[in-house]
């Protein structure tokens, strides 16, 4: 069995457990608009239940029966494949176990009740289902995920990483647009609507999907890599001084014979003494002296973040709120364009139409002076922050044996300056051979007309 | 419903991922710019290549071609059916190409001054004495151009013609986004902080120009990835728009201070190399080409060196379409190529 059919497999069967959930749903909705919800809940849960399991079993048969060839499979020799799709399979029935306890909520209020508290709570398991759906979104796309580092070459690496992170976007679309559609195709569509389903959560959700690979740093990250980095500085200093401490008395038992004097312990007078001078600027991360240099620094540094938070939230904030404004004149214009009898159901369209819209509308943000002079604020200040960075891994590498950034540079400005110098005179040793040339030129010119 | 619906598509979208995923397994190497060419000269990381012809060219004057720092070259040669230096060779140039390298922070003394006059002079001068011409034919492609117009205006002697695509000259338009930005930018802290300007770094800046660019054409490839083809165009595009050089800081400094931001090149205020820069000396026959959909280089910022330039044989040649679809588009195959060959040909 090649991957082809390993994922037409897997197609099919999400296929099946779909059709059978749309075709029990419907089913259960004619019930209820006959007023035979609470006579055919139960017969309609157990259709779908069987069918779900028959599904699975199918699937679970394929499985088994396709694991001993995917494994020699030579387009896969890794056995990757196989592992994969027992992963994958593994969380389906993990989704699908899921799926079994939710239709079971989904299900209960048919067993008891009116047919009328049926309905209500039909509705309300659907919301709830919404919910869960979410997840299984996730589910559906996680697999995808695991697969791309079998694809060798980079550039199709990337590309197919970024086809299922943007398929994520477009179920997070569809989670804010859900409830809205609902409300359009019934035709209940109000301004309170929008307020009642908006949510901003959900949309900062999708917001930050959409521009991912384009946001500026976040603040939470920066500051987590600048704590962190300290952390490994003072822990490196520490475990440095714990260890040669730790080795100390070992080392005194090991090599008592290398001990200069009678008492190991004597600081001046053993092998311990000289090696600790000798490794002393190496443990001493933070060059002596330069400490109140380093204080400074970090205190410009804490300023600095906290003015750099405060211009991030500023540009999040016009991010978020071009964003939502955005989308709420898109909600309002699909809901006068249904009114008109344009179909909204497919998605895909409207995710497009979204997109679209979403595009015009941050574009035109971009283009003001508000967007621009906060943008070149965050940049100087984000400048600030790492050029600050960089003077404290200067100071606390200084005692150490490397070449530093600043001594690199002007090594390489001599470099420069003496490449350029050097082509200057190639020019002019060029330039003077060539006049040479001429003047030989005329003379024998000169000859051959005397002559 | 709704729902149903969206179950389907998903369904689909998976289908169509799953089957993509069997070709993209497959790929293993995205090649572009494959059109034959060979190493003739070097300067430091800079490189001279001549494209290799089966026949003698036709077009006396050779062709040098100077892309932007920006990006590579390679997007004139992305495939053999979307290759505007196949086109012209077809058509009977002898071209050679620049290839500016990827410069590192080592490299970030590499000035203005460094680029027009020690590089592109270099170069020209190796064209003249090995095709034995007193003059060349130059074409300058965006970033490049403007390169290509600043050398023009100081070495007129050794330009027979200059022919520019999608190049900014005129930096006072806010039309495009990336002139508007600049504006508001620390320059000095940029390059001081990095040295050499990270590609990354421009290339996020150029996501922002068509911010919802990204989710667009990763959910419409989808659609394509089971035809082999059209995921190796895709994928070649790719490879082109992540493979973006680093900028010397120097030479970046003054780009966009003396250009992006105070526009000297147009008020005749540009020094380059203790040089000013008179656009009045590019006495030269000019073809200037610009994209009338630009989103990058707009077209305010490109049509006026027309009114700037010495010459009188000037023409100015609107193509259709934006900053990328000048190369790539199947238009540009048919239409651009012939255009510069009938320009050349008939100043040759």
């Amino acid at each position: 069995m090649d991957n082809k059919s390993i994922f037409d497999a897997w197609v099919e069967t999400n296929n099946k457990l779909m059709n059978n959930w749309a075709t029990s749903t419907q089913k259960l909705q004619e019930a209820v608009q006959n007023g035979q919800a609470l006579e055919k809940g139960t017969d309609i849960y157990q259709e779908w239940l069987n069918n779900q399991t028959e599904i699975a079993r199918e699937a679970s048969e394929k499985n088994t029966a396709s694991a001993g060839t995917l494994f020699s499979n030579p387009f896969n020799g890794s056995g990757k494949p196989a592992d994969l799709y027992n992963q994958w399979f593994e969380s389906q029935q993990n989704s699908m176990k899921t799926w079994f306890d939710n239709s079971q909520k989904f299900f209960a209020p048919f067993t008891a009740a009116n047919p009328n508290d049926a309905f209500a709570a039909f509705r309300k398991s659907q919301e709830q289902w919404m919910e869960t759906n979410s997840g299984w979104m996730n589910q559906w796309i996680a697999p995808f995920k695991a697969m791309t580092p079998n694809i060798g070459d980079t550039t199709a690496r990337e590309a197919y990483e970024n086809m299922v992170n943007m398929s994520n976007t477009y179920f997070k679309l569809y989670e804010v647009w859900a409830p809205f559609y609902k409300s359009i195709s019934e035709k209940n569509f109000t301004p309170e609507t929008f307020q009642k389903y908006f949510d901003a959560g959900k949309f900062k959700d999708l917001m930050d999907k959409s521009f991912e690979a384009i946001s500026p740093v976040q603040l939470k990250d920066l500051y987590n890599q600048f704590s962190g980095w300290f952390e490994v500085i003072n822990n490196h200093n520490r475990h440095l001084f714990q260890q040669y401490a730790g080795n100390m008395p070992q080392a005194e038992q090991l090599m008592p014979f290398l001990l200069f004097g009678n008492d190991p312990k004597n600081a001046q007078n053993n092998i311990f003494s000289v090696y600790q001078r000798s490794i002393n600027p190496l443990i001493r991360l933070y060059a002596p002296g330069k400490e109140s240099e380093l204080n400074e620094i970090f205190s410009k540094q804490l300023d600095r973040f906290s003015q750099y938070g405060q211009k991030l939230n500023e540009l999040q904030h016009l991010m978020y709120t071009t964003g939502s404004k955005n989308f709420e004149k898109f909600v309002f214009d699909s809901f006068e364009e249904s009114k008109k009898g344009t179909d909204m159901s497919n998605f895909q369209q409207v995710f497009q139409n979204w997109v679209n819209k979403n595009e015009s509308a941050f574009v035109e943000l971009f283009r003001t002076e508000a967007y621009s002079k906060l943008q070149g604020e965050l940049l100087d200040l984000g400048l600030e922050i790492k050029n600050d960075f960089e003077k404290v891994a200067e100071i606390s590498l200084q005692p150490l044996p490397v070449v530093l950034r600043t001594e690199a540079d002007e090594l390489h400005q001599t470099i420069y300056e003496l490449k350029k110098r050097v082509r200057q005179l190639e020019k002019l040793v060029g330039a003077g051979e060539n006049e040479e040339e001429k003047k030989e030129a005329k003379s024998s010119k000169k000859k051959a007309a005397t002559a | 419903m709704a729902n149903e619906n969206l179950v389907k598509e998903m369904a689909e979208n998976a289908a169509k991922l799953a089957n993509g995923y069997s070709n993209l397994v497959q790929v293993e190497n995205v090649e572009v710019a494959a059109t034959p060419k060979e190493l003739v000269f070097r300067q430091e990381k800079v490189k001279l290549y001549r494209y290799t012809r089966e026949t003698k060219a036709t077009v006396k004057t050779p062709l040098l071609i100077s892309y932007a720092l920006v990006n590579r070259h390679d997007m004139l040669d992305l495939q053999p059916d979307r290759s505007l230096v196949r086109n012209l060779l077809g058509l009977g140039f002898d071209i050679y190409i620049i290839d500016w390298g990827y410069p590192t922070r080592a490299d970030k003394h590499f000035s203005l001054d460094d680029y027009v006059n020690w590089f592109i002079d270099e170069m020209v001068d190796f064209i003249r004495r090995n095709n034995k011409v007193e003059k060349v034919n130059l074409m300058g492609i965006c970033q490049g151009g403007t390169l290509s117009t600043i050398y023009s205006a100081l070495h007129p002697e050794k330009i027979r013609n200059l022919v520019t695509l999608v190049t900014p000259i005129d930096f006072s338009t806010n039309d495009g986004l990336l002139f508007r930005w600049a504006k508001d930018m620390n320059i000095d802290r940029l390059v001081d902080t990095y040295g050499s300007v990270p590609g990354d770094f421009m290339n996020n800046g150029f996501a922002l120009l068509k911010p919802m660019m990204k989710v667009n054409k990763f959910m419409g490839v989808v659609d394509t990835l089971q035809d082999k083809e059209k995921t190796m165009n895709f994928l070649r595009m790719e490879k082109w728009i992540n493979d973006s050089p680093n900028q010397a800081g120097e030479c970046f400094r003054q780009f966009l201070k003396d250009l992006y931001q105070e526009n000297k090149l147009v008020k005749g205020e540009l020094v380059v190399g203790g040089k000013k820069v008179n656009l009045e000396n590019i006495m030269m026959p000019l073809l200037n080409i610009y994209a009338a959909e630009d989103h990058l280089v707009p077209p305010a910022a490109t049509i006026p060196l027309n009114d700037h330039v010495g010459t009188k044989d000037k023409e100015l040649y609107k193509f259709p379409g934006g900053h990328i679809g000048v190369f790539v588009g199947s238009r540009t195959q048919k239409e651009l190529g012939p255009a510069i060959h009938k320009f050349l040909s008939n100043r040759d």
